[in-house]
């Protein structure tokens, strides 16, 4: 005998012409998806728009998901492809004006975790720190930042990983292992 | 890459999958999870906002209280109902009334909750359908006071249910594709899905 999970039986109810079950999915991983994007594009505005895209064309292409199959990785893959190609857009776009939104959006991250401690000191060091840090995320390629944020932010299995970005764990492995060695070396080589 | 066994065993201390044996490891592990903090908290958005509201409006699911709907919905049936009436000379009451009652009973009835606009929809449609039902009734009762009764039927439904879209700004077209009767009617009322046109059928009642 098998069960089906809750995200399948929401997924039937609205194949079976219930839309309003999708408000359950979304409100279960609307978090989760925007953490996930907005690890990628570090932009507030950016981040709300792609995972609202992401909710919307997992919608329309209901049908295409196998039930079988785990909805949250399903959603997690569109997701991380939309902040992808958002990424390349961006880029090729403009570089200059892309970082600097970047940087607005990290900034107003920044002055908001700062308002919540009571020390200015240590404000000053910990904003310089995540400069650093993103600075150093930023010149990872492409594939180790998809793995970074998806283990980092959403603390994946490499299994899981691997099943979003449809490659083997081992390349997860692989992928996570150099961009950390890779960061290590950036923030050394970087310190004051 | 294919990482190296003491590779893949760094990896997984980092990872917490298996513990750090040995200073050395220990230290190594302090220092790698260390970054690991830092990267999390970095990548981190401040606030998360919510939403769900913004993906089902998209969707064509409005965050508006159903009671609200309903008696908007009846309102509008309302609003048209004595006009077709006064058109063809009939009395508002009848199915128009009931109608309208029905609508503002179940709005009374129905606790706040989120609505799916097909099903607003629907409701228009089959408002529409009573109301091109009602006039064929009337025509047939009393066929001397309107003289050309089907298209004047015509002409006065097919205005109103080709503008509540627009009003109501509600996917699809109302059409009315055919409107034939002498006495009995049938009425269907058609859509096939949210983007479609909701075709209204009324034709002779071939049974006896």
């Amino acid at each position: 005998m098998s069960t089906q999970d809750p995200d399948s039986e929401m997924v039937q109810a609205v194949l079976d012409g219930d839309p309003e079950a999708y408000r359950s999915i979304v409100e279960r991983y609307e978090r989760r998806i925007y953490h996930v994007v907005y690890g990628m594009v570090r932009n507030p505005e950016d981040a709300r728009e792609l995972t609202q895209e992401a909710f919307v064309k997992a919608y329309k292409n209901l049908k295409t998901f196998r039930l079988e199959s785990k909805f949250y990785t399903w959603l997690c893959r569109i997701a991380m492809n939309l902040s992808i190609d958002h990424h390349r857009r961006m880029k090729h776009r403009s570089h200059a004006e892309y970082d600097d939104q970047r940087s607005s959006g990290a900034a107003a991250g920044v002055i908001e975790l700062a308002s919540r401690r009571d020390n200015p000191q240590a404000n000053v060091v910990q904003k310089q720190l995540r400069e650093r840090i993103l600075e150093a995320f930023d010149q990872l390629p492409e594939d180790q930042r998809q793995v970074i944020v998806l283990r980092e932010i959403e603390e994946m299995a490499y299994r899981e990983i691997a099943e979003i970005l449809d490659i083997p764990e081992g390349t997860v492995m692989s992928r996570l292992y150099y961009a950390r060695r890779k960061l290590q070396q950036l923030l050394q080589s970087d310190a004051p | 890459m294919t990482l190296t066994d003491s590779q893949i065993r760094r990896l997984q201390i980092e990872d917490g999958l298996v513990s750090a044996s040995g200073a050395s490891e220990a230290a190594e592990q302090t220092e790698d999870q260390a970054l690991r903090v830092a990267l999390r908290a970095s990548l981190m958005p401040g606030l998360v906002p919510s939403l769900a509201p913004e993906v089902m409006g998209s969707l064509g699911c409005e965050a508006l209280p159903l009671g609200n709907v309903l008696r908007d919905a009846a309102g509008e049936v309302g609003a048209f109902w004595p006009g077709i009436a006064a058109e063809i000379g009939a009395p508002v009451g009848g199915v128009g009334d009931i109608l309208r009652e029905a609508l503002l009973a179940a709005a009374e009835e129905e606790p706040p909750r989120h609505f799916n606009r097909v099903w607003l929809w629907g409701s228009i449609g089959l408002a529409a359908a009573a109301a091109a039902a009602m006039l064929l009734i009337n025509v047939a009762l009393e066929p001397d006071r309107v003289p050309d009764p089907i298209a004047r039927a015509v002409e006065v439904v097919e205005p109103v249910v080709q503008a509540l879209p627009d009003e109501l700004n509600l996917p699809g077209l109302t059409m009315i594709e055919a409107l034939e009767s002498e006495t009995a009617s049938v009425v269907q009322v058609l859509q096939f899905d949210s983007e479609a046109p909701t075709i209204i059928l009324i034709d002779e009642d071939t049974e006896d």
